[in-house]
This record gives C-alpha cells, sequence and structure tokens, in this order.
C-alpha cells in the first residue's frame, strides 16, 4: 500500500531544508551587516523567530504528528514571522545599506507552506499579505521623503513574483494531490478485486450455476461480467472492445437464455477507432443473434486477436448449433447486410464457415492503420 | 472430513460394477464445495472435502484420488500450493483440476505450469463441469478457451521479450488458436486434418512448454534478482 499523505510528507521535508537554507542565508547577512543597521536589536529578533519557526517546523515534521506542521497554527505563525520579517526591513533599512533585504528569500517558505497546506488560494493570499509587507518596508524606509521610483518598482517586482509563486506552488500540489488520489484509488480498487473474488464472484458464480430460474442465472451472470469488467479490465487496451463486446454477450443471453456466450480477447489486439468498435461490436451482435436464434447454439465462443501478420484485427464468432451450409445456404438479410455491410465498410473481410450440423463461425479480419501494438510489452 | 456417503441421488442409473473415479473438492466455501458436489454424479465420486490447502494434501495423501477440483484462492498456501505439492508426490495418478473464479493471469498460468491437469470457471454450467471432469478424469485435460487465449498471449510474450522465436510450433500454435476461438478437439482434428488423439498431444506439450518456459523466467528473474 503506498502510504496516504506521502506528496505532502515529502513537500514538507524538501521544505524543512529549503528553510534551514534560507534561514542560515539569512543570519549569515544579517550578523555580518549588523553594525551598519539601524535597529540590530530587530535584527537579532528576526534571526531567532526565524530560527525559531524552523526548529519547531523540522522537530514537528519528524514526529508521528508530522501532519500538524500544515496545521492552521504552524502556517498562520511562519506567515506571521515571515510578514515581520519583510515589514522589519523599512526600520532596519539592510536593504539601504547592503542590497540584501532582512528577509532574503525566508518569504518563500512560507509561501510554500501556505500552498501545501491550502492550495492556490492560500498560496495567492500570503504572496499578497508578503507584498503588502515589502510596501509598508518601503514606503516606512522612505519616511517623509517622497517614495524613490526604484524602490516601488522594486518592490512592486517582488511581490508579483510571489504571488505568482504562490499560485505556481498551489497548482502544483493540487495536482500532484490528485495524482496521488488516482493512485491510491487504483491500489483501492485492486484491494477490493482480490477481496470482493472471493466473495461476490463466487456467490454469483454459484447462483448462475445453481438457480433454477434462468432469469435469475442469467442476471448474476451479468452482474458478474460488469463486476469483473470493472474490477480486470478497462486498463488495457483491449479495455473498451472487451467491455462492449461482454454488453453485447450479455443483452444476447438475456434475449436467448439457453445460450450461454464467452468473451475472450487477448491483450495483443491492435488499439481501434470507435468507428471501428462500433463496427465490429455490431457484427458481432449480429453473428451471435444468428448462433442463438438460426443455429439454436448453448454455446457460442468470441474470441479477439491481433492478426499477426497484418496488425489488424481477427475476430471470430464460433458455435456449436446446428450450423449451416455455406455452399447452399443463401445468406440472410442479417448476415449480409449487418455483418459484412459494417466490416466490409471499413475496410475489413467477412468468412463464414460451417460443416452442417456442426456448429457455425463467423471470422472477421479488420486492418488498423497504427502499428502501436507491435512496440507493447 | 472424508465424506464417502457424499454421492448424490440418482446413482440407480449407474451400474454397481461400473468403474468409479474417487474425487477430493477443495475450496474455502462450504456453498461452492456442495454445489460441486451436487454436479458430480457417477461414475464420479466425491470421497471428501477440504477447506484449505493443508486439509487439502492431507486428504490426497490418504485417499489418493483420481480428481481433485482445486480452488485457487484458499487459505494456506491456496490452489497453487496444492497443484504443486500433489504433482510433485503423485504425479499424472491424481489430477488437479483447477475450478476458478479468477481471471489473473500469472495465478492461472502458475497453476497451469506447475502442473494443473486443467482449468475450468467457475460459472461452467453443471452439465458441462460434469462433462469436462469426466474427459479430465479418462486423460483428456480440459482446456477452456479462456486459457487457450491467455496462453496465445503469454508465449507471444515470451517470444517477443527472450528469443524472438515463438517457442511453440506453428502447428501448436493452430491447435492453441482453434481452441481459443472455441473448437472441440474434435473439431480442431478435423480442422487440420489431423487425429483428436494428435491434437490432444499438441495440447500436452504446449502445457508442458508453458511449465518450461515459466520455469526459465522464474531462474531468470532469480538471477536478475541475486537471489541463489
Amino acid at each position: 500500500m503506498r502510504h496516504g499523505g506521502s506528496v505532502e510528507r515529502g513537500v514538507l521535508i524538501g521544505l524543512a531544508g529549503l528553510r534551514w537554507a534560507a534561514w542560515i542565508g539569512l543570519a549569515a547577512v544579517a550578523l555580518v551587516n549588523l553594525h551598519r543597521d539601524q535597529h540590530p536589536v530587530v535584527v537579532l529578533l528576526a534571526v531567532s523567530a526565524t530560527a525559531a519557526v524552523t526548529a519547531v517546523d523540522q522537530v514537528v515534521l519528524i514526529g508521528p504528528r508530522w501532519r500538524s506542521a500544515l496545521g492552521p497554527g504552524l502556517v498562520a505563525t511562519e506567515v506571521a514571522v515571515a510578514v515581520a520579517v519583510v515589514a522589519a526591513d523599512g526600520w532596519v533599512h539592510q536593504a539601504a545599506a547592503t542590497g540584501q533585504t532582512v528577509a532574503g528569500i525566508w518569504p518563500l517558505c512560507a509561501i510554500l507552506g501556505a500552498a501545501v497546506a491550502g492550495g492556490v488560494v492560500w498560496g495567492i493570499g500570503v504572496g499578497l499579505l508578503l507584498s503588502a509587507a515589502r510596501f509598508v518596508a518601503v514606503f516606512v524606509a522612505a519616511g517623509t521623503n517622497a517614495v524613490i521610483g526604484r524602490d516601488l518598482l522594486g518592490a512592486f517586482t517582488t511581490g508579483a513574483s510571489w504571488i505568482v509563486f504562490g499560485a505556481v506552488c498551489g497548482t502544483i500540489i493540487h495536482l500532484l494531490r490528485k495524482a496521488q488520489h488516482q493512485l491510491a484509488e487504483a491500489d483501492a480498487r485492486d484491494h477490493i478485486a482480490r477481496d470482493l473474488h472471493d466473495g461476490v464472484l463466487q456467490t454469483l458464480a454459484l447462483i448462475e450455476r445453481r438457480s433454477d430460474s434462468p432469469d435469475i442465472a442469467q442476471l448474476a451472470r451479468e452482474q458478474e461480467r460488469d463486476l469483473r469488467s470493472y474490477l480486470f479490465g478497462d486498463r488495457s487496451q483491449a479495455g473498451n472492445l472487451r467491455t462492449q463486446l461482454g454488453q453485447a454477450a450479455s443483452r444476447a443471453e438475456r434475449a436467448w437464455p439457453t445460450t450461454a456466450v464467452t468473451v475472450t480477447i487477448t491483450d495483443d489486439v491492435p488499439p481501434l477507432r470507435a468507428q471501428q468498435v462500433e463496427a465490429v461490436v455490431g457484427a458481432t451482435t449480429e453473428a451471435l443473434t444468428n448462433a442463438a436464434k438460426h443455429g439454436h447454439a448453448a454455446q457460442v465462443v468470441v474470441f479477439a486477436d491481433v492478426d499477426e501478420t497484418s496488425g489488424g484485427l481477427f475476430l471470430t464468432v464460433k458455435d456449436n448449433g446446428g450450423g449451416f451450409d455455406p455452399a447452399t445456404v443463401t445468406e440472410g438479410v442479417g448476415m449480409a447486410r449487418s455483418i459484412r455491410g459494417r466490416v466490409e465498410d471499413l475496410g475489413g473481410r467477412v468468412e463464414f464457415a460451417s460443416a452442417g450440423g456442426d456448429g457455425a463461425e463467423v471470422r472477421i479480419s479488420l486492418p488498423v492503420t497504427t502499428r502501436r501494438w507491435a512496440n507493447r510489452g | 472430513m472424508a465424506d464417502p456417503g457424499a454421492g448424490p441421488a440418482g446413482t440407480a442409473a449407474h451400474p454397481a460394477d461400473a468403474p468409479v473415479y474417487t474425487v477430493v473438492i477443495a475450496d474455502d466455501h462450504p456453498t461452492v464445495r456442495s454445489g460441486i458436489r451436487a454436479d458430480l454424479t457417477p461414475p464420479l465420486l466425491v470421497v471428501g472435502e477440504a477447506g484449505d490447502a493443508t486439509a487439502a494434501l492431507a486428504l490426497i495423501d490418504s485417499l489418493t484420488p483420481d480428481l481433485v477440483v482445486c480452488d485457487l484462492n484458499m487459505p494456506d498456501g491456496g490452489g497453487l500450493r496444492v497443484v504443486r505439492e500433489t504433482t510433485a508426490r503423485h504425479g499424472d495418478a491424481v489430477k488437479v483440476v483447477v475450478f476458478t473464479v479468477s481471471e489473473h493471469e500469472q495465478d492461472l498460468l502458475d497453476a497451469v505450469a506447475s502442473g494443473a491437469y486443467g482449468y475450468l470457471t467457475k460459472s461452467t454450467p453443471g452439465p458441462e463441469l460434469h462433462r469436462q471432469l469426466l474427459r479430465a478424469v479418462q486423460g483428456d485435460p480440459p482446456f477452456a478457451p479462456q486459457l487457450a487465449t491467455l496462453l496465445l498471449g503469454e508465449f507471444r510474450r515470451v517470444a517477443r521479450q527472450a528469443t524472438g522465436t515463438n517457442p511453440l510450433s506453428d502447428r501448436e500454435r493452430e491447435v492453441l488458436n482453434l481452441v481459443a476461438r472455441g473448437y472441440t478437439y474434435k473439431q480442431v482434428g478435423k480442422e487440420l486434418f489431423i487425429a483428436e488423439k494428435t491434437v490432444e498431444n499438441h495440447v500436452r506439450n504446449i502445457l508442458g512448454k508453458l511449465h518450461l518456459t515459466r520455469r526459465a523466467e522464474l531462474i531468470r528473474w532469480a538471477a536478475d534478482h541475486d537471489i541463489r
């Protein structure tokens, strides 16, 4: 089983690393320039507050309750500290002296943390808050003097990039979560498949075999087929064809309860266009009707595979019914129009085979232009 | 829980001196077992039932039945273990037919490769089950079209991955293809102008080759993963 929330955990571990790197940068610049700053105490406060947040987040992450690193308490604290540190530059003037603000890249950690916790909205929100703090710093630094255009532009650029950063992080996290959710769902499905397999499928098979009522047996058979196609099918290239042939088989069995239809498909069937699937399923339905209605077949096997020489589709419908003699029997309207017509319209070929009394077989070959099947496996 | 009195009601039609084939049923669901038992009219005779692999193997060793009808998904190592150990201890004297709802390709192929004599799905109607099991016990492996289809894919995969040549002969491929399409052995013989017995031999050879390729694959896998 995949670990639930592994996306969050992974990002948080990365974020913790980033936070330490940001803090080391922040502390180094601050301490080296401490003598140039106007309010060294504020700088020291900033260094210690960020150190505290970094350490607390790290400790929480190591422990079993690592999820609380995403809780509103820790996220809000980090955002508050980031806002304060960004705004602090207005009083400290570190940027004016060194070109480096007090905050450095520290605010990115707060944005990323918020984006992990609350998605795009929180990411953008915190980006906006920090931008506001940045403008506060610029205005406070200017004091009674007019604000310098260059500083304003700088604040604007930084603020905009923070907001974009928040949005991007939120989106990526959202996509990662979605992907993880899908994986978890597939996992859960496999798991359920294994469990149900022995329960529900067994029961349905038993009902099918033992029920005195053909209606109930038929219902069980349909349910079994549907459940199977949900649990085991649909993920291969053969999925769509498999599902639709299965449905055609169920319809035929419902219409002629004394006929049992088995559908078997190899994984090598080439991918088909919707139009091709429709034609093949239509032709199969017609062949099943013929087998049941005219051949009075008890069993019919529908088989689909790749045509090894052409790479196209090869499909057969074989029954154990009365059959017919292809030499003497004129093809019925149903066979001629529905089977031949559908298949030959798409460039395919149809053959009817029967040795009177020994069942009949309809063989369909359909060319497929893509050759992707050759690269599979 | 050997149960010699398990023969169903309709025994009258069966003459007393005709051969009787003994069967052990292994399935963890009691309802499924009683369902199978109801279908196995003479000359098939259910002599014992087991709900897990260990119990099944003990029964098989003490009763040496002609046939074992065995589910794949069972506690204690499952049907795969029953197949493997029964084949190792009794060879062809006790034929194990896998009777399952499973369509997990690997399980099935492994079961057949481990020596399962045949494979049938649980949706097989009662009379058909009886017919197929009777054929099995008389030496004709029951071989569902679904399994033939799986084998077609499996051998193709082996050919693509390993040697580039298909381990099956052209004739064996034709046989497999026709069985997958629902042909009976008799019809396969007619179609290919060979005797029904020859078709059976081809099927046996195909199963033998599956056994070999699965084993070769296991060995290669073990080597790749540095397991000695």
